[in-house]
């Protein structure tokens, strides 16, 4: 399955790389064997119910690399092998604000073995819901990008679709 | 520096080749629960405060 140009036409325009439906509360989801590859873009949508009231956050891993500081925050560019930007030191790339749902949207690519990032803002249909975003991060691999984590409380319920432009 | 104390916890995780995915547990060390942030006060506001304090004589 995958996204259409809508209309006639029934060409999808995305391939579905991971939908992921959480049926029981829990701290993480992973999807392995993702593959990425160079200069391909991915895009991620999740259905966020936070596990929990109050301020929360979540992070984004690759390759089980959990380590705050392999992470910079950056402005958005990267060339040859060097990053610039300030280090922010962590993955955080969505915060919900009060236990509501939130949509959190992003686009994972990689560029020059950077897997960067890039959170867009997601609101919540709810007035319950709201959910801050607006950086991103790079984190340079030393080798393919095969796994890619989600760290949240997340509540059953949640969702969470992974896809890839053909 | 102290000991970040791990946790037990339940991960999802997914197969993006069989399409299938399994529950597992793991431990692990939680990212320090966000803080509030402060909004910055405006400076203009922060004149109209002072003054009016003056005015009422709090200070």
């Amino acid at each position: 399955m995958g996204f259409t140009t809508g209309g006639s036409s029934s060409t999808p325009i995305f391939k579905e790389i991971a939908s992921v439906n959480i049926t029981s509360n829990c701290d993480s989801v992973s999807i392995e064997n993702v593959n990425l590859a160079n200069d391909e873009i991915y895009f991620f949508t999740i259905l966020w119910y936070p596990n929990t009231t109050g301020l929360t956050n979540m992070y984004l891993y690759v390759n089980d690399d959990t380590e705050a500081t392999n992470y910079l925050r950056q402005n958005f560019s990267a060339s040859g092998s060097s990053v610039g930007g300030n280090r922010s030191g962590d993955a955080q790339i969505a915060r919900c604000d009060d236990g509501g749902y939130s949509l959190v949207q992003g686009v994972l690519t990689l560029c020059n073995n950077y897997p960067i990032a890039i959170s867009t803002s997601g609101r919540a249909a709810t007035e319950s819901g709201m959910c801050r975003m607006g950086h991103y991060w790079c984190r340079k691999v030393a080798g393919n990008v095969t796994k890619i984590t989600f760290s949240a409380k997340f509540k059953a319920g949640s969702r969470i679709w992974l896809y890839s432009k053909k | 520096m102290a000991i970040l104390k791990k946790i037990k916890g339940k991960r999802i995780v997914y197969d993006a080749k069989t399409k299938k995915q399994r529950e597992e547990t793991f431990y692990f060390t939680p990212e320090p629960e966000p803080k509030e942030e402060l909004e910055l006060l405006n400076i203009q506001d922060a004149i109209k405060l002072v003054k009016y304090a003056k005015k009422q004589g709090w200070i």
